[in-house]
């Protein structure tokens, strides 16, 4: 398309912007704007080698509705964690709220990168009392790396929907601009480092991470998310780390299918690359490698009454070049609901861990949980 | 920079979308449709009687964007919500304030048959029970179980119980609590052997 096309056609969108955006007037406020919900967990889990240990969380989650158009949203968290008390912010967005199919969020907010991180997490919203093995944030297997390398981060983001015709059919896109991942903690050791996303991590090359997830809806019981994110990585903290070539690009696919109300299938898999420099200390070079890595679960949960047996497997390949770097799971579960949104969660996990030079390292877990939304 | 004109290109379209398109009704019907259809894509689908009426007005501003949900998705349910939460007391079919079995009483007392079969009816597109059943000629409900087939699992008894106790022998029962008086929950019995599938 020429460009004198795409500057009409945006000066055109331009003078009709101001019609919606404008010319109404600010709409009063509801009579009750906050609300307090969210979520928590207690339970008590045992990992084989390891002596066995309780946990609790409590994430509240703020909501505020200042207008019909304008929305913000809050997610605390509070966990214990090594000994001490863990406190986060996991998002913090205002969204506006522009039309019946279109928003635009800016803040801290939950990355549509898969749906798991954004959607499910939760712990009375995740049907396996243990989040898949690569999420790892809370929860996660000692001594596995999670293989999701962004949770939340800072930027914009741009929601649309489309309708598709009968009930709960549509079609969505959610696309970003983050200020993207810089290094956490880099053992020169692994060639792959850990990630930081969020408000103190800020933005060290200049390079944003823009994304995007396309959602299908085609019937009430089945979803289909695509999604995909692109970015920049420097090492250096106080530094800027301009014109970095070291890059991490994923690619996402989700699904979910109820054949019947009583039956939940969903699956989750992602790839990534994560361009690292390697050093050639004989020439006292430099090269960029690439890491592929690959994980992803698939499970099934079947609701009687209250009960809920579930299963799932799940899988982490922290460096598809090296067969001996992989998590393999099999879990077990099984779900007794108190209410729709209050549970009593058991369940055992076969951890195959195949990190250590190829031993095969059992890390069996089993956890019991009380998981409730409010 | 041709890539930036053209997201703020199609961001400015979008927003452009004439206020008029938001002006559209729901129904009742509808709501409880996508409410059976798209909270349980994530949840299990919360009671309406968990929250007032207000609060559902909140908190679907939050599903909307975390579901990415429709501004018409997003009506349609909170309007099924409200319409449904017999604990606000603001719902427009909440509670008492329709009693179609009540005034089906013919003199004297005796309620007809089809008298009884026709407030059922009504009862059951009032209340929207097809959002989440299967019942006479609906059959896009998912969440319950079907009522056309209910009586050949279940006893009479059975579902006069659970219509006035949705949570008498399933704690975690999503279906709301309708206050319906003992003519209605006979009405809407009436209504289900009239269409049962023996």
């Amino acid at each position: 398309m020429p460009e004198s096309t795409l500057r009409r056609s945006w000066i055109v969108a331009a003078l009709f912007l101001p019609a919606p955006l404008l010319a109404q007037t600010i709409p009063p406020r509801p009579s009750h704007s906050f609300v307090v919900s969210g979520y928590g967990t207690a339970g008590w889990l045992k990992t084989q080698g390891l002596p066995n240990g309780s946990f609790a969380s409590l994430n509240p989650v703020l909501l505020f509705r200042m207008t019909d158009k304008i929305f913000a949203e809050a997610e605390l968290e509070f966990g214990f964690e090594d000994g001490g008390t863990a406190t986060g912010l996991e998002y913090a967005t205002v969204h506006y709220l522009a039309n019946d199919y279109l928003t635009v969020s800016a803040g801290k907010f939950l990355v549509p990168f898969g749906v798991f991180s954004q959607r499910l997490h939760p712990s009375w919203i995740n049907r396996f009392n243990s989040m898949p093995p690569f999420y790892g944030h809370r929860g996660g297997i000692p001594g596995v790396d999670p293989l999701l390398p962004v949770i939340g981060d800072i930027g914009a983001m741009v929601s649309t929907v489309a309708p598709l015709g009968g009930v709960g059919r549509s079609l969505t896109f959610s696309g970003y601009v983050t200020n993207g991942p810089r290094v956490s903690e880099h053992d020169m050791g692994r060639e792959r480092p850990d990630f930081a996303f969020g408000a103190f991590s800020g933005d060290n090359n200049n390079a944003k991470m823009v994304g995007g997830r396309v959602g299908l809806v085609l019937a009430p019981g089945f979803e289909l998310d695509l999604s995909a994110l692109r970015s920049k990585w420097g090492e250096g903290e106080m530094t800027p780390n301009l014109g970095t070539s070291l890059f991490l690009t994923g690619y996402n696919v989700a699904a979910e299918y109820r054949p019947v109300a009583a039956l939940e299938l969903r699956t989750e898999w992602m790839w990534l690359r994560t361009g690292v420099e390697h050093m050639d200390t004989t020439t006292s070079t430099s090269e960029i490698e690439t890491q592929p890595q690959f994980g992803g679960y698939a499970q099934a949960a079947l609701r009687q009454g209250a009960w809920e047996p579930v299963l799932r497997l799940g899988l982490v390949n922290i460096n598809q070049a090296e067969e001996n770097e992989r998590l393999t799971q099999y879990g077990v579960g099984l779900n007794y609901w108190l209410s729709p949104s209050v549970a009593v969660m058991a369940a055992f996990e076969l951890n195959r861990d195949h990190f250590n030079n190829g031993a095969d390292m059992p890390n069996n877990r089993f956890l019991i949980h009380w998981a409730f939304g409010f | 920079m041709r890539r930036l004109t053209m997201v703020s290109g199609l961001v400015a379209c979008l927003a452009a979308v004439p206020t008029g398109i938001r002006a559209q009704e729901v129904t009742l019907s509808e709501g409880g449709q996508v409410y059976a259809a798209t909270c349980s894509r994530c949840h299990n689908p919360r009671s309406p009687s968990e929250r007032s009426d207000a609060e559902w007005d909140v908190i679907m501003a939050h599903m909307r964007t975390r579901g990415n949900l429709s501004g018409r998705e997003t009506r349609a349910v909170l309007y099924f919500l409200q319409a449904t939460n017999v604990s606000s007391g603001t719902g427009e079919h909440a509670g008492q304030a329709e009693r179609p079995g009540a005034m089906s009483q013919g003199p004297g007392g005796a309620t007809p048959d089809t008298d009884q079969v026709a407030s059922g009816l009504q009862l059951v597109e009032q209340k929207a029970c097809m959002a989440c059943h299967k019942i006479g000629p609906h059959k896009v409900g998912t969440v319950g179980p079907n009522l056309n087939t209910v009586l050949t699992r279940r006893d009479a008894h059975y579902v006069l119980r659970k219509l006035e106790s949705p949570t008498m022998d399933n704690p975690a029962s999503v279906m709301p609590q309708m206050n319906l008086s003992a003519e209605q929950r006979e009405a809407i019995l009436a209504y289900i052997v009239s269409i049962s599938k023996k």
